[in-house]
This record gives C-alpha cells, structure tokens and sequence, in this order.
C-alpha cells in the first residue's frame, strides 16, 4: 500500500507547468483572433465534458466533468450476467492477463453503459484515486479505460488534492475517513507533502467491526409480542444479508462528547444515556442498546498502541514534522471528508481531542482549531470527486497532463505521481523544465 | 436435473480465448469467428425510459442528465410512484413503502410532471471558483506559449495592419497574474457539541435516511427526499470490432422487442448439452452422456474430436462424426416421436430431428473437484459465412464440458 509515500521526497505539484507529455508544437488555437475567453470555451478536443470516476473500496462515484453533483453514486459491484453480484474488482488483478482484468472491465462497462450512457471512446477519463494506490491496480485501470475501452486518454487526479479545489484554498491538512482506512495528507501552497502522509486501518470497516463486537455482546432480539432475547449466533446471517450493520452505522451510531466518553473510559455511565434504535430483522426486530451506538465509534480514537494510533494523534504527528511557520496554519485549516465525516459529532470531538492533545504537549499551535465545510450541504463522501469535476473542466491541462491512448500503446509507461517527469525526461521524450 | 443446465456447464471458447456460455456468444458471420461481450464494441443507440417507454433523443438526454421528467422512483425503495389527485392539485406515493410527497418539502403540485429535484446550494460559490481556476489555467497556458516563441516577439513593433496589435494586447493581458480573485473560503473554527437530545431522542428510520437512499441523492442532508427523476435505460447494439459490423440491433422503438440484426452464436453454432449427470468412478471409464443440437436453418457437419492434451480426464472416444438437419420451426415441437432409437453404433445412440444423443467414454484417473472433458468441436455450415463459398469450409471451436464431482 505504501509504495509510492516514503520513499520520495518529491511533491506533486497543482501548477501544471513543466507537466506530462504535451507536444512542443505551436497549437493553432493561439494565432486566431478569436477573445481568449470563447477560446477557452470551445473545447479543442471534441468539446465533451471529460468523465470524472472515483472508485471507493465501497461506493463509487461517477459524473461528467464540470456538474457540481456527481451523475451516479454507486456500490462498487455489479451484477453478472449470471444474476451473481460480482465485488473485489481489484483482486488478483494484473495487466498482463486479460482474464484477471475482466470484473473490472465489466464493472467500467456497467458504469459507461447502464449509468453514464456515453461511449467510452469519445471522452477523456479522470479517475481520482488515493495517492496510496498501489502501481499495479493504476496499470490495470489503465489497461481496461485505455486497451480495453477504447477511451482517448486517461488522468489519475490525487484525492487529496482534488479535496481542496471546491475551497478555493491551497494549504488544507485533508483526512480521507473511507472505509478502509483513514489516510491524512498535508498539502501546502498547492503542493502536495508526499513525505508526511499518514494512514491507519481505522475507517468504515473499524467501526463496523467493532459494532458488531458490541452487538454480539449486548444485542437484544425483539418478539412481535414485544418479549425479548438476546441476540444469538444464528441470528448474525439476517444481520449480514439485510447490511443492518450499514445501516446501524448510517443511521444510528454517533460520536461522543469527549467528556462522556472519559467517563465511559474509567467505567461509568454519564446520564443521560442514548436511547436504543429499533430496527427490524427479518420477521423479528434487532435492538441495539443505546451505549452500543455510542461505544462504537469510539475506536476511531482509541490510542492503545503506536502502530494504530488516533486520529488526533495521527494529526499531531503529522503536523510535528511540518515546518514551524505551517504548524499554526495546517491546525486551524483541516479538512475531513469520506463517507464516516458524515457521523453526527465527529468534527466537535475531534477539535476537542486535538485541543486536549496539544495542551497537554504545551503547544501553541493548537489555539484555533478549524474544519473547511460547506455548511449547507454535507458533501464530503464526494467532496475529492467534486474537486476533480472542477479540474476535469479545465481542457487544456487536461490535453497537457493526460496520457493519451497512443502514448500508452508505444511506450506503456505510466507516470507514478511521485516522480511524474523522470520516466518521459530520460526517455527524452519531454523538454526538461525551463 | 436443472443442475443440467446451468449455464457454466458448458462453455465454448471465443475467438478472443474467453470461455463463455453459448447463449451468450456472437456469430460474425462476415469474419466466420465466435464474438463474446468483451470483444465487441459496444454502442448506444437510443436511450428510454424504462417506465413509460418513451424514446429521448440523445441531446434531450443529455440535458436533462439521462432522467425522465415524467416518471419518478421512490427514494426510499426505488419503485416507480404514482401520481394522484387531492382535489385541485396532485401528489406523488409509492405503492410499495407507502411514501408520499406529503412527507417532503414539496408535498402537491399542480402537474404531475416537472417536480423540483435538489440542487447544489453552494453552486454559485462553486462556480465562482471553477471562474478562477479557468483564469489561473489560461495564466499558464500564455506562459507556457511565451516560452516557446521567446525569440520572436515582435508584436510590440508591428502596426495594427492586420490586426496583430490587438491580438499581442490578448496575450499580454492572459500572461498577468489574474487580479479578480474569488474569495477563499474560511475555515470554520466554532462547532456545536453535540446535543444531548441529538441521542436520546429516538432514532426515527423514516427521517434519517438508509445508505442506499443517500447514495441516489447526494445532495440530501441526511433528512429530506424528493422524488427522484427514473434515470433513463441506453440501448446497447453490439458490432464486430473487426469488420464493424453489427452483431444485435433492436427495432428502433423502444417498446419492440423484435431484433432488427441478431447473430446469435446459438443459431450458427451446434450446441452441446449435458444429457444425463455422469458418474464418475475412479480408475474406470465411465459414458458421459451428452446431446448435440444443431438450430441453424441449414443442415450442419459436425465432427466431435477428444481433446486430452490439456484435461484431468481422457476422452477415449477419439472421434464422432455425424450431421444434422436443419432446425424446422414449424415442426411440432410437442411431439415425442424419435425418428431412431436402435442405436446406430456405440456412441450415437439417439437421433430426434435435429439432435443426436452421444455416449462418450471418458477414463477418470483421479476424481477431482472440478472434473473438465475438453472437446474440440468442428462444425460445416452453410450459412457461418457471407460468401457461399466459404460456408463450406470447416470451423472450430474448443469446448469445456464441467462433469459432476463424482
């Protein structure tokens, strides 16, 4: 997984200068009379909205480039011919073997036919992807959206970056809370610090096994007639069939407030105590006691050992290695996105525990706390994708930073976002920076 | 006995070397060679609503981003709702969950058609932004431009003849910085606690909405539904990625169910079926039973050959050839008659029309999970190629058939 993170010290930079494989040729457009600013309307290469794809380890979210919602948010799966709902796309995947290649070929095909209804070859593809992605899953997609597909060209867009485009801003501390993994990452005047990332295993997945931890503990079946049982090992296959265990995470667990959860921590039970959510079960109803909705996603700030730490630690830490005049900078500029920032209580508590974490450190940094957000509308589960349709707009950096299906077809090299210029720079196939 | 006939049972190799079912392969009878899902273009050649059926144009599409105005899904179960009258205006309900309007911001109307879907309430700022992207982006572009023709700048010295001046004056101005600049957002450093009543109030499922229903309306804060447009259905056509040809094409409206162009594999192609479930007895040789179906509406040659380079099991029937008559579509399917019983040799033990039924013998040296007889099928058709000619001449095809366990 972290492949590409450590072992460069390098930045990605946002300004798209000195960047991808871009012919040194005059282009036409720039000896017509035309206004700059209608040139830069009509789009050179076919004028069609790029399409913008960000596949999550559960829900993927596709759109044209440009639209400020995305077209279809969808679970990464799909349904075969044979009615058999097919997911771990990426397992096992390698480029070489077009046969390992063919659920995410066929899952591409659902998204451009059932969902987008375009034909892929007559737009560019932005996939926006973690910059953690291991090599091997990026030469596979670009193996199906470009050998398989047929599409003109392919552009990985870091999510981190892509994260902070809807802000206008260029210094942010972005977490990513998915399901997977909860994944932070500095950027600082629009540049990526690749060598201060940070990623945990606590994200959706955490929580929702540390909810079903609780359950199997202290959860109660309910009778139509209103008797009650506790909850038994047959009953774990409804569970997992109907995803209660989503559902309890999307509608029922919450973040607490630091100090009930303290008191939690030395066994008591703050007043008042959460009510209980009902849920039915079959031909049953599942009830989930109320501390167990509020237990749960306590793990996201459980500091037991160092390889797992917190998420307010996760941030210290990062910060601490960033340069004194950004510490004050990247504290009071964080922003969260990924399905779990969607949890009620999660940016109060995370403030409280950053604070109390800094006090405790003497910092000064830690004064002014604050989260980037759009208050209106919660869109940080696509908060990178909204990022991406905003650059996927810009067809000229496009044109500059795409690799073209050609290009691929000659050279089959694929620039890593780490070291974006070398491969095309000792190939000589690029004028070096001027 | 449905065991039979799963699909995977039987699977026959694409000209591509995917294995797949026969009913799920195309014939290109212009190249002559077997065609699968993934080595056909695909092709959208009209998009509809599944619902009420009507054709959109494919602009009108992609205005209306690939919804329907007139039909609309329940955000809580996906079915389709219902429009009603109340009196002077109407509602929309789902028939299934019981979900009305009634229960969201817009509760009637005086149309049944048109209802307001959410919009982007940040839209104007996120446009103002994505503005100065696109300045910033032809900042660069110009700069990138000067580099390359540094050495002859010469606007400065031309008169405005041919209107270059103006022109020199463009790239200039697109080389400053941008001055209008939208403003940057500002972190929010004061957020509520959490409330206590936020947890002790009962978790209401139909006002907080399930993961599913969030997923098909992002913008919705986690409370509220509107009805939600049916997105519209594309009809695929699939051609040969080698001659371009079409291999299926529907009729152009979409409420036809008649092929315009279909070149089934299964109408070219003799298909193979397992007859009986074999039993597999380690150490001995063991009939499997199989029958050969020909439904193309020539008479076809088949030769059926032992493949044992690459299989667990050896075949030791090496050969069986036979042909078979046309497919008759007025023939009485219902009747029962068999034109032979007395078996002809060993293996053809059955002939009905235009199928035969085989015996193989098959030695099994060890009995393992998956227990695969590979085949190589040849066939002769007259109509597997455009060109008569050609039709005469022998294809093939390798063939998996998946035995039982044991």
């Amino acid at each position: 997984m972290a492949q590409s993170g450590s072992e460069s010290t390098r930045t990605y930079s946002r300004s798209s200068t000195g960047v991808g494989g871009g012919s040194t040729r005059r282009s036409l457009s720039s000896m017509s009379t035309t206004p700059l600013s209608l040139q830069h309307a009509i789009n050179i290469d076919g004028n069609k909205p790029a399409v913008i794809i960000e596949i999550g380890a559960q829900l993927t979210k596709i759109g044209f480039a440009g639209e400020f919602s995305p077209r279809n948010i969808i679970r990464t799966e799909y349904m075969d011919e044979a009615l058999i709902v097919q997911r771990d796309l990426f397992n096992g995947v390698d480029e070489t073997k077009k046969s390992s290649l063919s659920r995410l070929f066929h899952f591409f095909k659902h998204i451009y036919f059932t969902h987008l209804l375009t034909v892929p070859r007559e737009r560019r593809v932005v996939i926006i992807e973690s910059l953690l992605t291991p090599s091997h899953i990026r030469r596979a997609i670009t193996v199906v959206v470009l050998e398989m597909l047929e599409a003109p060209s392919i552009l990985f867009a870091p999510s981190h970056l892509m994260a902070t485009f809807p802000f206008n801003t260029n210094t942010a501390l972005v977490f990513d809370l998915g399901w997977t993994e909860a994944c932070a990452m500095p950027i600082a005047e629009g540049i990526t610090m690749l060598s201060q990332w940070e990623a945990v295993g606590k994200g959706g997945k955490a929580v929702t096994k540390r909810l079903k931890e609780l359950l199997e503990k202290d959860g109660i079946v309910e009778d139509l007639d209103g008797s009650r049982r506790p909850l038994s090992q047959g009953d774990w296959h409804v569970i997992d069939q109907a995803k209660l265990l989503e559902d309890i995470l999307v509608r029922g667990v919450f973040v607490t407030r630091m100090s009930r959860a303290d008191a939690i921590r030395i066994g008591e039970k703050p007043d008042p105590q959460p009510s209980e959510m009902i849920l039915p079960m079959g031909t049953e109803m599942l009830v989930v006691p109320g501390h167990v909705r509020e237990l749960a996603a306590e793990v996201l700030f459980d500091s037991s050992s160092e390889d797992e730490p917190g998420l307010h630690e996760m941030i210290h830490n990062i910060v601490a290695r960033c340069p004194l005049d950004l510490r004050k900078k990247l504290f009071s500029r964080l922003l969260v996105v990924g399905g779990l920032a969607h949890m009620p209580g999660l940016l109060p508590r995370l403030k409280a525990e950053i604070v109390r974490l800094g006090e405790t450190r003497q910092l000064k940094t830690t004064d002014s706390v604050g989260f980037y957000m759009l208050e209106k509308c919660r869109m940080e589960s696509w908060m990178s994708w909204l990022g991406g349709s905003m650059f996927g707009c810009l067809s000229d950096t496009l044109t500059h930073r795409s690799l073209t299906k050609e290009d691929w077809m000659e050279n089959r090299r694929l620039s890593d976002c780490t070291h974006w210029n070398d491969p095309f720079e000792k190939a000589g196939l690029v004028k070096t920076r001027a | 006995m449905a065991e039979l006939l799963q699909l995977d049972r039987i699977l026959y190799e694409c000209s591509c070397s995917e294995w797949a079912p026969l009913c799920r392969l195309f014939y290109c009878r212009h190249c002559s060679i077997l065609r699968c899902h993934s080595c056909t273009a695909n092709e959208i050649d009209c998009t509809f609503c599944g619902t009420c059926l009507e054709n959109v144009a494919v602009g009108e599409a992609r205005t209306r981003k690939n919804r329907c105005v007139n039909c609309y899904q329940c955000p809580i179960c996906c079915s389709t709702l219902s429009a009603h009258n109340s009196g002077e205006a109407i509602f929309l309900s789902c028939s299934t969950c019981k979900w009305s309007t009634f229960e969201s911001d817009i509760q009637q109307q005086a149309t049944a058609g048109n209802w307001k879907i959410l919009e982007n309430p940040h839209e104007e700022e996120l446009s103002c932004v994505l503005d100065q992207m696109k300045q910033y982006e032809l900042n660069e572009k110009a700069q990138r431009d000067i580099l390359k023709r540094r050495s002859n700048v010469v606007g400065s010295r031309l008169t405005d003849r041919f209107g270059l001046q103006q022109m020199y004056q463009k790239r200039k101005q697109a080389l400053e910085r941008p001055t209008w600049l939208a403003p940057e957002k500002e972190p929010i450093t004061v957020l509520d606690e959490l409330y206590d009543s936020h947890f002790t109030s009962i978790v209401d499922l139909s006002k907080s909405l399930s993961l599913e229903s969030r997923i098909m309306q992002p913008l919705s804060r986690g409370s509220e539904c509107r009805p939600i447009r049916m997105p519209l259905k594309g009809r695929r056509v699939l051609r040969c990625t080698q001659c371009t040809h079409n291999l299926s094409k529907l009729e152009y409206s979409p409420s036809s169910i008649v092929f315009k162009i279909q070149y089934f594999a299964r109408t070219y192609v003799p298909e193979i079926r397992l007859w009986q479930e074999t039993k597999l007895a380690e150490g001995g040789i063991c009939p499997v039973f199989i029958s050969v179906v020909n439904e193309s509406v020539a008479k076809a040659d088949v030769v059926l050959l032992a493949n044992n380079d690459d299989s667990s099991l050896e075949c030791e029937t090496p050969v069986v050839e036979f042909s078979l008559p046309p497919h008759d579509e007025n023939s009485d399917n219902l009747s029962h008659s068999i034109s032979s019983l007395t078996p002809e040799d060993d293996t053809i033990i059955l002939r009905k029309r235009n199928r035969v039924g085989l015996k193989l013998c098959v030695k099994v040296d060890e009995v393992r999970e998956m227990n695969i007889l590979s085949l190589i099928l040849k066939w002769k058709n007259e109509l597997t190629s455009m060109t008569s000619d050609k039709g005469q001449e022998w294809r093939e095809t390798r063939v998996k058939v998946l035995l039982g366990k044991s």
